[in-house]
């Protein structure tokens, strides 16, 4: 894909999504590579709504005194319509400002940092759900979703792929709503004074007494 | 002897799995056959809990080659399942037998 692609571009192609995650993550790495001296702490890539949080953590961050050594940078891209990346540094120990402004006009043409559809979503649930339920709940669900955007891209409908966005992003929540440790007890207090199953919307259920042993 | 408890979802579910004729099936796919009930949020929360409990088994889809986009989980009804499914479906019929002439 040439140019500046974005996802909700319809001229966007869905079918060759995963090489454009790839080639988005090596351009990630290209660009830092590029632009980066010294080991950091934290990338920021500006384009005015990301511009808050990022700031707050690093305050946060230099508030620790092994955080405050002189190797630890803040960088930031600076651009419009430029999404936070994933990004790593290689190298450190150069001296220089705490901070560096570099404008992201100075990037290869064509260079362009956005993440898939529930990339957020899916760092969230590594990073608050055992892998167990990642695996086998949240997984499955955010990869309905990417599937789901790409799909209302490829018939040319985008105002379609952000509904579905949105409702993937519910669908989410309310998976890990159903998993969490409240819809245990939601379900044991249902079990306790109804005498039924009450995670599920419908009224009743029933029980069959099989021996699995018999298979 | 181990007691099978049955929600109306799971029980949804195992009989839109065991229709499939032996075919693995993703959770959207179950979402859309199932005909509104469903839920995108809910569904692999019950395919969770009956893969638990050795109903239905799961795998990652194999990558193809041309195939794009991430590998989904398929699912399929377990020998186990199938004959759960069958017990809870003869019980059905039994229990409307008896009701039957109640309501004549």
């Amino acid at each position: 894909m040439t140019g500046r692609a974005k996802w909700s571009d319809p001229r966007f192609d869905p079918q060759k999504l995963s090489d454009l995650w790839v080639a988005a993550e090596a351009r990630n790495a290209e660009l830092y590579n590029r632009y980066c001296e010294f080991r950091v702490l934290l990338i920021e890539v500006r384009n005015g709504k990301w511009r808050l949080i990022p700031k707050v953590l690093w305050r946060l961050a230099r508030s620790f005194p092994l955080m405050n050594g002189a190797w630890w940078r803040y960088i930031y891209i600076y651009g419009e319509g430029v999404r936070l990346g994933e990004l790593k540094a290689r190298r450190y120990s150069v001296p220089g400002p705490t901070q560096r402004r570099i404008p992201y006009q100075a990037a290869p043409e064509g260079a362009r940092i956005h993440a898939p559809p529930g990339s957020g979503l899916r760092a969230f649930a590594h990073w608050w759900c055992s892998p167990k339920t990642v695996g086998r709940i949240l997984e499955p669900t955010i990869t309905d979703l990417e599937h789901e955007y790409c799909q209302a891209l490829s018939e040319q409908r985008p105002w379609k792929a952000r509904w579905v966005r949105v409702r993937g992003t519910l669908s989410f929540f309310e998976a890990l709503i159903f998993k969490t440790t409240i819809a245990r007890i939601l379900r044991e207090l249902g079990a306790l004074f109804h005498g039924k199953d009450s995670s599920d919307e419908s009224s009743s259920s029933s029980s069959l007494g099989g021996d699995k042993k018999d298979e | 002897m181990t007691t099978v408890r049955l929600s109306n979802k799971e029980r949804e579910i195992l009989d839109l799995l065991s229709s499939a004729h032996g075919r693995e099936l993703y959770g959207l796919e179950l979402v859309a056959a199932s005909a509104g009930s469903l839920r995108r949020g809910s569904v692999y929360v019950f395919l969770d809990r009956l893969e638990d409990r050795g109903l239905v088994e799961s795998r990652l889809e194999e990558r193809i080659p041309g195939m794009s986009g991430p590998t989904r989980r398929v699912y399929r009804v377990t020998a186990h399942g199938k004959r759960v499914l069958q017990l809870w479906t003869k019980l059905q019929s039994l229990q409307m037998n008896a009701l039957r002439p109640e309501i004549v």
